[in-house]
């Protein structure tokens, strides 16, 4: 089991992809603390964690852009099982903000977008670093995307920025922490239909006629799941890839990969 | 196991980074094809592959030769069956700088190490398309992003292994085969042992203990594994972060 004493905080834990990560590391014998604003998600998630075979798992209710939630969320992780050895920087999204001309792009919700997937991962990462600091060791996955590598057909500047900057961040902070021990990469993933929103964007703003058009121009022909990132993230956490340190690695079916 | 069953070619499989692919994939339960120019090398790996318990088969293979490798891939039919994993990791390098490079030795390296590439990756394709599935792996180089000093002719090869790896992709990927690269850093290696003169330029890196030849198996098991079956025509850099300094 590759995560046997291991603790892993998910931020994001509420929602598809927060899921997928904490039922593989929790399966691996990870102790997981899945952190979200969004308590009855956040809830059911850990039920389904808890149930993994000797699965445990902490959740803490914590908005990522607020600095004293992210420190009071990483306090309980140490406080309920002693170390921070992982962090997932996973929560994230486009908050239903539409696609307009730059023009037109509204100042408030540049805001917030930017805050929710940039700052929230600035805010974990300062909130662990010192405890890993400490430790000698640990790994850090950031949640980038394919359309901070090309842009999206519907999705908004804001959030195809901010996942561009989790890239430039990932970089820096991996030079930053490498002679501590300590290991920084992202997932940039294609289409994974990992939440309502995302599954809405897809079967309602896409004609048929788009998505057929959009799969013939991936190599493998579909969009990925949930547990295919997750699959990738348990690797880059693995001892298995402690040289790999400062990648984005594209996982989109062939699509795009710089 | 992640690799039980699995039947996998590692070309250059006899020292250095190939030879520890065979041995990590073995350790997962992959049999092994160690193909590579000298064969005394290649049974040296096969053996060690033995006694962890899996099938191998050795091969002496020259991968500029299309006629060898045709032999080689009928050899494996009739042992194995079929193939599912390609490991096109056999290459070599020429120091020499640019201005004083003598295109005989360009040529040889592209040759092994490019057109290498591309007749093992078309043997593999043969035979996973009609498979319906595989896996195929090219070993390329952080210098094929990062340039190297002194090295002009390994860097080209490998970046054009890059473009290898995201062509076949995308015509693969109709058939559920999966093309990947992965760019390792400065690995202690036979090839890389005598390397550390005026002419070569190490790279910094941000992790503080060098690369060996497993971390590059163990990239190049997950790319293998069913793990991975939504990863195509991309690279995984495996560096322990260099190239990472630009001001």
């Amino acid at each position: 089991m590759r995560y046997n004493g291991k603790t892993v905080v998910i931020t994001g834990g509420a929602g598809g992809l927060g899921r997928a990560f904490g039922l593989g590391f929790a399966a691996e014998g990870g102790s997981v603390v899945l952190a979200d604003i969004d308590a009855d998600r956040l809830t059911r998630n850990a039920a389904e964690i808890k149930a993994v075979n000797g699965g445990r798992c902490e959740t803490a209710l914590c908005d990522v852009t607020r600095a004293n939630e992210v420190e009071a969320m990483v306090s309980h992780a140490m406080a309920c099982f002693g170390s921070v050895d992982i962090l997932i920087n996973n929560a994230g999204g486009s908050l239903g903000v539409p696609k307009v001309p730059i023009d037109q792009v509204d100042e408030h919700d540049w805001d917030r977008v930017m805050d929710l997937n940039l700052k929230g991962t600035f805010l974990c990462t300062r909130a662990v670093a010192g405890h890993m600091k400490k430790a000698g060791k640990g790994k850090i996955v950031n949640l980038s995307s394919i359309t901070a590598r090309v842009g999206g057909q519907l999705t908004p500047v804001q959030y195809v920025s901010a996942k561009g900057g989790v890239i430039a961040f990932t970089r820096q902070v991996a030079q930053e922490l490498g002679p501590s021990g300590i290991n920084v990469n992202a997932v940039a993933p294609g289409i994974v239909l990992s939440g309502e929103r995302l599954e809405k964007m897809w079967y309602e703003r896409k004609t048929e006629e788009e998505r057929s058009d959009y799969l013939s121009q991936v190599p493998l022909r579909r969009l990925g799941s949930p547990e295919e990132i997750a699959e990738a993230v348990l690797f880059l956490c693995s001892s298995a890839a402690d040289l790999i340190t400062g990648v984005t690695l594209d996982i989109n079916g062939g699509l795009f990969s710089v | 196991m992640l690799l039980s069953k699995k039947v996998a070619v590692v070309t250059g499989g006899g020292r250095g980074i190939g030879k520890a692919i065979c041995l990590v994939f073995a350790g997962k339960g992959s049999d092994m094809v160690v193909a590579d120019i000298d064969g005394a090398a290649a049974e040296q790996t096969a053996d060690q592959v033995k006694a962890l318990g899996r099938n191998s088969l050795p091969l002496e293979m020259d991968v500029t030769q299309e006629e060898s490798i045709r032999l080689a891939v009928e050899r494996i039919m009739t042992e194995f069956g079929r193939i599912d994993i390609w490991v096109n990791n056999a290459g070599i390098g020429s120091r020499a700088m640019l201005h004083e490079m003598d295109p005989v030795q360009w040529d040889r390296v592209l040759n092994v190490n490019l057109r290498g590439a591309f007749l093992g990756t078309q043997a593999a394709a043969r035979i996973m398309m009609n498979q319906n599935g595989g896996r195929i792996i090219n070993i390329s180089s952080r210098a094929a992003k990062g340039g190297s000093y002194g090295h002009c002719s390994y860097a080209s090869s490998k970046a054009g292994m890059i473009a290898l790896t995201k062509s076949a992709a995308r015509e693969l990927g109709a058939y559920d085969i999966t093309v990947n690269a992965i760019m390792p850093g400065f690995i202690a290696t036979d090839l890389t042992k005598n390397l550390s003169d005026g002419i070569t330029q190490p790279e910094q890196r941000v992790l503080k203990r060098p690369g060996r030849p497993e971390d590059v198996a163990y990239a190049a098991a997950f790319l293998a594994s069913d793990e991975a079956e939504w990863i195509t025509g991309t690279s995984i850099e495996v560096t322990g972060g260099t190239g990472m300094f630009a001001g």
